[in-house]
């Protein structure tokens, strides 16, 4: 399979704080992939970096999407891709309507920029968009303004306008965290059911490990910025191998409900106040002095010395 | 709508229904209860108050308008001219904002009359002057209210979807900014009364066959001295009220816009 999107040691600066550092990863063609990490991980910057959303940041690494250097491209380039083959869902789907107009609107513009469709014809294609990702009584929910509608239906229309031009990634940035419980699973279903049917490439972001496992071959596993964990979500499930891993599997609940959850003790570090070595060892139940003395690099799809299971 | 609002558009109503009834009954039915102009006999101070009125009102309005304007215009050129251009309009506005208006003003008249000759300057050349020197608050306010818009979520999610900027600014932002702007404008009306009136009142703006409510203040304030407040009074008072009104009401929709903002 080739890759879809390439991400490289993509390093992303605020100043002089990098608040995403050599991250690197890849989404398969119409393959899925998990983005994890608590908040504060770098989980939306490594998202809106791929997207050349980044303003005032430094961006460095590269990041190739259908073979292209998305992050050389002149500017009018990368305007035609986002939105046709490169789509992102955002958290907050109240906030990432426009409030001053109608549903119907919204959802036509992607249809009428990049398709070139004449008004009336993308209008009549948004109301059929919007069957398809499940609205019921579309044609009257398209005439409405973004908060006439639930927040459900508001994240059913945003995925409904990514989708608009079939692009080949979906990058879904916590699509569901500003969702009630049962619309949260109705949402993942439908991303999950878009994504099988079209073939569709997915870059799922989350901070819960439980909820991208389920939809999600691959993980990748964020913590302060750094990428600590990657591989397939089975193995990954089965056999974690980093301390953090662990701990955030620990404290995710499962169907079973088996046991407690466990919080794992201690917080992410301040961007401002990164140690010089294992970013996690403040809160490792295994750090040694060795972890604290030098970065640790990235090495058989694992960020640590010490790896569970032993070996590197 | 809000109290403040509604009270300082209250305020104007009263004004514009007191202007109008004086058009109404100035045939003579109904004499001045203030009497007559002791500079211009055959002018009631009635007369010479409501004519103030109108040319303070008209000028406030339009130059406000103009520097709306220009303000819209040179924020949104900054915009599509790239990230210097944007820095470069801010800092020549904050230069030109740091200058008071009344000294450019006295100025712009000297060179008026010295190229011109005459003891005043006209009306429409004062509405011009005005517009010219206006611009800077208000493009520093557009600018700050662009910038602040585009942190929007929403704006971010039309990027995404590969909105080019001209479009996202023309259709995404400015609509979000309609009410801020009306905001600004009825801010700047009451700012140009004063700045005029204050530049008239000194004797630098408009001739006396033409009196704002500031140039009728200002040649006929020596009258107080005389005990004759009757002639003074009524045009203070027009002028107080009007810049209140306006000022209600432009704070009360910045209160509204900024508040109906998320
Ligand atoms: N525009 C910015 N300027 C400065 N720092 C920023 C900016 N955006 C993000 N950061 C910092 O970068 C770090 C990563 O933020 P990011 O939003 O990517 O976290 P996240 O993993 O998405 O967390 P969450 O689950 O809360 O969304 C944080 O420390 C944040 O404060
Ligand atoms: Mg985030």
């Amino acid at each position: 399979m080739s890759a879809l999107l390439e991400v490289t040691g993509l390093t992303v600066r605020f100043g002089a704080l990098a608040a995403v550092e050599d991250v690197t990863f890849s989404v398969p063609e119409g393959g899925t992939v998990g983005l994890v990490g608590e908040s504060g991980s770098g989980k939306s910057v490594t998202a809106l970096a791929v997207m050349g959303l980044l303003d005032g940041a430094s961006v460095e690494g590269a990041v190739r999407f259908q073979g292209e250097a998305l992050l050389e491209l002149p500017p009018r380039r990368l305007q035609a891709l986002r939105g046709r083959s490169l789509a992102m869902v955002f958290q907050d789907p109240g906030a990432s309507l426009n409030p001053a107009q109608r549903v119907l609107t919204q959802l036509a513009e992607p249809l009428r920029l990049h398709l070139r469709i004449p008004k009336a014809d993308a209008e009549a294609r948004a109301v059929s968009l919007l069957e398809a990702v499940g609205v019921g009584d579309a044609a009257r929910r398209a005439k409405a303004y973004p908060h006439e509608l639930s927040g459900g239906l508001q994240q059913r229309a945003m995925i409904a306008m990514a989708l608009a031009c079939g692009p080949a990634l979906l990058i879904a940035d916590e699509p569901t965290t500003a969702l009630d419980v049962t619309v949260q699973a109705q949402v993942m279903a439908l991303l999950r059911q878009v994504q099988a049917e079209r073939r569709m490439g997915l870059l799922l972001i989350s901070h819960d490990l439980g909820l991208v496992a389920e939809s999600c071959a691959e993980l990748v596993v964020l913590y302060a910025g750094q990428v600590v964990e990657r591989g397939p979500t089975a193995e990954v499930l089965r056999a974690p191998r980093h301390p953090y891993t662990r701990g955030l599997l620990a404290s995710t609940p499962t169907l079973e409900g088996q046991g407690r959850l466990e919080e794992i003790p201690g917080a992410v570090p301040e961007l401002s106040a990164m140690p010089k070595g294992c970013r996690f060892a403040e809160r490792c139940p295994q750090a040694q002095a060795a972890c604290r003395a030098a970065p640790v690099p990235l090495d058989g799809g694992v960020r640590c010395l010490f790896p569970l299971g032993g070996g590197r | 709508m809000n109290v403040r609002a509604l009270a300082g558009l209250g305020l104007l109503g009263a004004l514009a229904a007191l202007a109008l009834a004086h058009a109404a009954l100035s045939g003579g039915a109904v004499a001045c209860p203030f009497g007559v102009d002791p500079q211009l006999p055959f002018e009631t101070v009635c007369a010479q108050a409501v004519g103030g009125l109108w040319r303070s009102a008209a000028l406030g309005l339009t130059a406000g308008a103009g520097g709306c304007v220009l303000a819209v215009a040179f924020a949104l050129l900054g915009r599509r001219l790239g990230k210097g251009a944007d820095l470069a309009v801010e800092k020549l506005a904050e230069l030109f904002f740091a200058i008071p208006d009344v000294l450019v003003l006295i100025s712009l008249g000297f060179v008026a009359r010295a190229v011109k000759g005459g003891e005043s300057v006209s009306l429409p050349w004062m509405m011009v002057a005005l517009t010219a020197i206006g611009w800077a608050a208000p493009t520093r306010m557009v600018q700050n209210r662009l910038r602040s818009l585009e942190r929007l979520d929403f704006i971010a999610a039309a990027r995404a979807l590969g909105v080019p900027e001209g479009r996202l600014l023309l259709r995404h932002l400015m609509p979000m900014a309609w009410d801020f702007l009306l905001a600004i404008f009825l801010m700047r009306v009451p700012a140009i009364i004063l700045t005029e009136s204050t530049v008239s009142y000194l004797g630098f703006g408009l001739p006396v066959s033409e009196p704002s409510l500031g140039k009728y203040l200002g040649s006929h304030w020596g009258l107080l001295l005389q005990g004759n407040w009757e002639a003074v009074v009524p045009a203070w008072a027009l002028l107080v009220a009007m810049v209140l009104g306006f000022q209600q009401v432009g704070r009360g929709l910045l209160e509204r816009s900024e508040g109906g903002r998320r």
